[in-house]
């Protein structure tokens, strides 16, 4: 990476992000990414082994968004969204276990884990014809 | 009809993924893809730049949501 991880294409108005792999996870960047669709054009490369390139490229404004954003701070908030996405699923990684016992908990102290589910299990064609059945006792 | 080919990653992009966003874009551009280990070939042609743009966004948010579903 050594500094160059973020280039500006004046030009082509296209800026390209350097993300390194080892730091960021592939799920990590498409979350991000997906965010970023509606307001800038993205389009991911893997220039090595260990390392991905975001180019990012503005949207031209529209009706419903009449501003133009600008690159620089697109990058900004791409790279703080990154950094989001990746320390969220190191902590669930770490903490998701402990979470989910923590809520299964919960739902038995309610007792709720016990209550039947709403409706009947039974076969409401044949709930309907009980009555017209003769029921034979030995 | 000029073409462009355009590599890529299958660690991002899924097949399924772009053969969804050549039927959605098949009315404005002609795009074809083929397999490689690690990429996928995209060729398209009849496009501008902007739908290009539109249809590699596309192709990014249908593998993120494969991907991560």
């Amino acid at each position: 990476m050594d500094g160059e991880w973020m280039q500006i294409d004046v030009a082509e108005d296209v800026l390209t992000l350097t993300v390194d792999g080892r730091v960021y996870s592939v799920a990590a960047l498409l979350r991000t990414a997906y965010w970023f669709t509606d307001r800038a054009y993205l389009f991911v490369s893997k220039p090595g082994e260990h390392s991905l390139r975001v180019h990012i490229k503005t949207k031209p404004p529209t009706l419903e968004s009449p501003a133009k954003h600008s690159l620089t701070d697109i990058a900004g908030e791409f790279g703080n969204a990154l950094l989001d996405h990746q320390l969220r699923e190191e902590i669930e990684e770490r903490t998701g276990k402990i979470r989910e016992l923590l809520v299964l908990k919960a739902l038995g102290e309610a007792d709720l884990l016990r209550e039947s589910p709403p409706g009947s299990p039974n076969d409401p064609v044949a709930d309907r014809r009980g009555d017209e059945f003769v029921r034979i006792e030995l | 009809m000029l073409a462009r080919t355009i590599s890529l990653t299958r660690c991002i992009y899924t097949p399924d993924a772009i053969r969804q966003t050549i039927e959605t874009f098949a009315g404005i551009c002609d795009a074809s893809f083929t397999v490689t280990e690690d990429d996928c070939l995209l060729q398209i042609a009849g496009a501008g730049s902007q739908p290009v743009d539109e249809f590699l966004n596309y192709a990014l948010a249908l593998s993120a949501q494969e991907r991560l579903a």
